[in-house]
């Protein structure tokens, strides 16, 4: 009985299908999609360089830091008799 | 000649890479700057579907592009003044410095209220165009973001005279303030000019 109700209200949904216009400015002939394109591209790439860039930061940090211990720990022993 | 076995080196400990202040909000910005992402893709994409010449829209007021390059300083200068704060310096310096920061940020929150409450009494309101929207959601949001700024630049300016203010805590607060600051020099080119 709990799964009947949300089969059928899927079943009732994809049964009725209909166009839905979800971007209003998607299909607008005028603006030769060349604005939507260029928006596209700079949402899709925005969140890469960020995320690239903060990578990018860690990853100088590590390296930084990586120098410093080395910097600081004292040379290892010789190993040679 | 031999050699011996080498000891596996133990593993040492340094610094964390970054703070977990800092780290939260590196990400926090990094949603915030998503966010203004689509309202600039959003104000761009309406405005140019409009026909030319009617974005903005022919009945809508002017927006005060002089005034507010003019408020815009200040909250420039309010930038350089946290940066200078964040510089290693006297403790009374840099809460000198945070302290003039404070008062310019304060400068431009009170021109953008009185700018809005001035376009308002013109009849220009959220929903008087769709112009009017995308002003008041983008520059409206931005505001919200300078004011909750304000309010923390003002609590770590009291943490920092008391000396309770921590390095991590300061540089997470020097973090937003940049990107309230720098995000508005793209805001104001793309919805005043």
């Amino acid at each position: 009985m709990s799964r009947a109700l949300p089969i059928a209200a899927a079943v009732a949904v994809l049964s009725h299908p209909s166009f839905a216009l979800a971007c209003s400015s998607c299909m607008d002939p005028r603006e030769g999609n060349r604005t939507l394109l260029s928006v596209t591209v700079f949402l899709s790439l925005l969140p890469l360089a960020l995320m690239g860039g903060i990578g990018g930061w860690l990853y100088r940090r590590h390296l930084a830091v990586e120098r410093a211990l080395l910097a600081a720990s004292p040379p290892a022993p010789s190993t040679e008799r | 000649m031999t050699t011996a076995a080498l000891p596996l080196p133990k593993p040492v400990k340094g610094p964390p890479l970054v703070t977990s202040e800092v780290f939260g909000m590196l990400i926090w910005v990094f949603a915030e700057v998503m966010l203004f992402a689509g309202f600039i893709s959003g104000y761009n994409l309406v405005g140019a579907r409009a026909p030319a010449g009617w974005w903005p829209p022919p009945g809508d007021p002017a927006l005060p592009v002089a005034s507010t390059a003019a408020a815009s300083l200040a909250l420039l200068a309010s930038g350089v003044a946290v940066w200078w704060a964040g510089r290693p310096a006297s403790r009374a310096a840099a809460g000198r410095a945070l302290g003039i920061a404070v008062v310019l940020a304060l400068v431009f929150v009170g021109y953008q209220v009185a700018e809005f409450a001035r376009l308002l009494a013109i009849g220009f309101t959220l929903v008087s165009s769709a112009h009017g929207g995308f002003f008041y959601t983008i520059i409206g949001a931005h505001a919200l973001h300078a004011v909750s700024a304000v309010v923390a630049l003002g609590w770590g300016w009291r943490k920092l005279s008391n000396g309770t203010l921590s390095e991590p805590l300061f540089a997470a607060l020097r973090i937003y303030w940049f990107f309230v600051v720098l995000l508005w020099p793209v805001l104001f080119t793309v919805v005043y000019l």
